[in-house]
């Protein structure tokens, strides 16, 4: 038996991520704390404080309390097992392949912000595919 | 590393947490728990409920508070090390858990 939950996903508002995808823009904060196994990936300042809303046993929504926002992502055991259930995740993740286009530093830092958004689009991927299935299975309810 | 607290729980587990923890992974990866540090103390020596982690469940404990205004938790994750001792991960305002963990306390025994 898991823990009561206390908002349903379906009282969470969208529009901050709707507006990013709608006007193209990319500024995310990145952030894998690896002591933890944490990824962290949020729209908007690093600074906000947000509530942590599971919406599987890896992925959680983080939204502002006042308004319910989602504006970011929190990922548990990131690479103890989320990368494993998800090749394209592990792929972006992994500087090995994209390595091979890396000749000197400059190279690199592009490369690392190109992977940066991959890994950040993948794992926004998959959000939307757990959400849809929480809802498909709401409807079943 | 300076220990930053010490707390027992109800169980007799007593978990320590560094002055790293709480500000390199719980007051960075979460600002919002600034000043909270009482509350997750609380939820260490008082909780709602403890659960075993959903991926480690042998390895972590999560405890829940249950904040007055009943919109959200505390939620603080636990290494257990051996079986009287455990360190605090981290620790965050949450409004759910993951759906595979198991509640361990209070015991229905």
């Amino acid at each position: 038996m898991a823990i009561k939950r206390l908002v349903k996903t379906n009282e969470l508002k969208f529009n901050s991520i709707r507006n990013m995808v709608e006007e193209h823009r990319r500024s995310l904060y990145l952030r894998y704390d690896k002591q933890i196994d944490t990824l962290f990936i949020l729209w908007v300042s690093p600074g906000t404080g947000t509530i942590v809303h599971f919406i599987d046993n890896h992925v959680a929504l983080l939204y502002k309390p006042n308004n319910k926002e989602v504006v970011g992502v929190q990922i548990e055991d990131f690479e103890y097992s989320f990368i494993k259930e998800y090749v394209e995740v592990q792929k972006a993740w992994r500087l090995s392949d994209a390595c091979k286009e890396v000749d000197d530093l400059g190279d690199l830092s592009i490369v690392f912000e190109k992977q940066k958004t991959q890994a950040a689009e993948e794992v926004g991927t998959i959000a939307d595919h757990l959400l849809n299935r929480r809802d498909r299975e709401a409807a079943l309810v | 590393m300076k220990r930053r607290f010490r707390v027992t729980d109800p169980r007799g587990i007593i978990i320590h947490c560094t002055n790293e923890t709480w500000e390199e992974h719980v007051l960075v990866n979460h600002p919002d728990m600034t000043g909270k540090e009482n509350e997750v103390i609380e939820a260490l020596r008082n909780p709602f409920m403890i659960f075993a982690d959903a991926e480690k469940p042998k390895e972590r404990n999560i405890y829940y508070l249950l904040r007055t205004s009943m919109v959200k938790y505390i939620r603080v994750v636990v290494r257990l090390i051996g079986e009287k001792s455990g360190e605090m991960v981290t620790a965050y305002q949450a409004d759910s858990g993951k759906e595979n963990e198991k509640m361990i306390w209070p015991s229905s025994d």
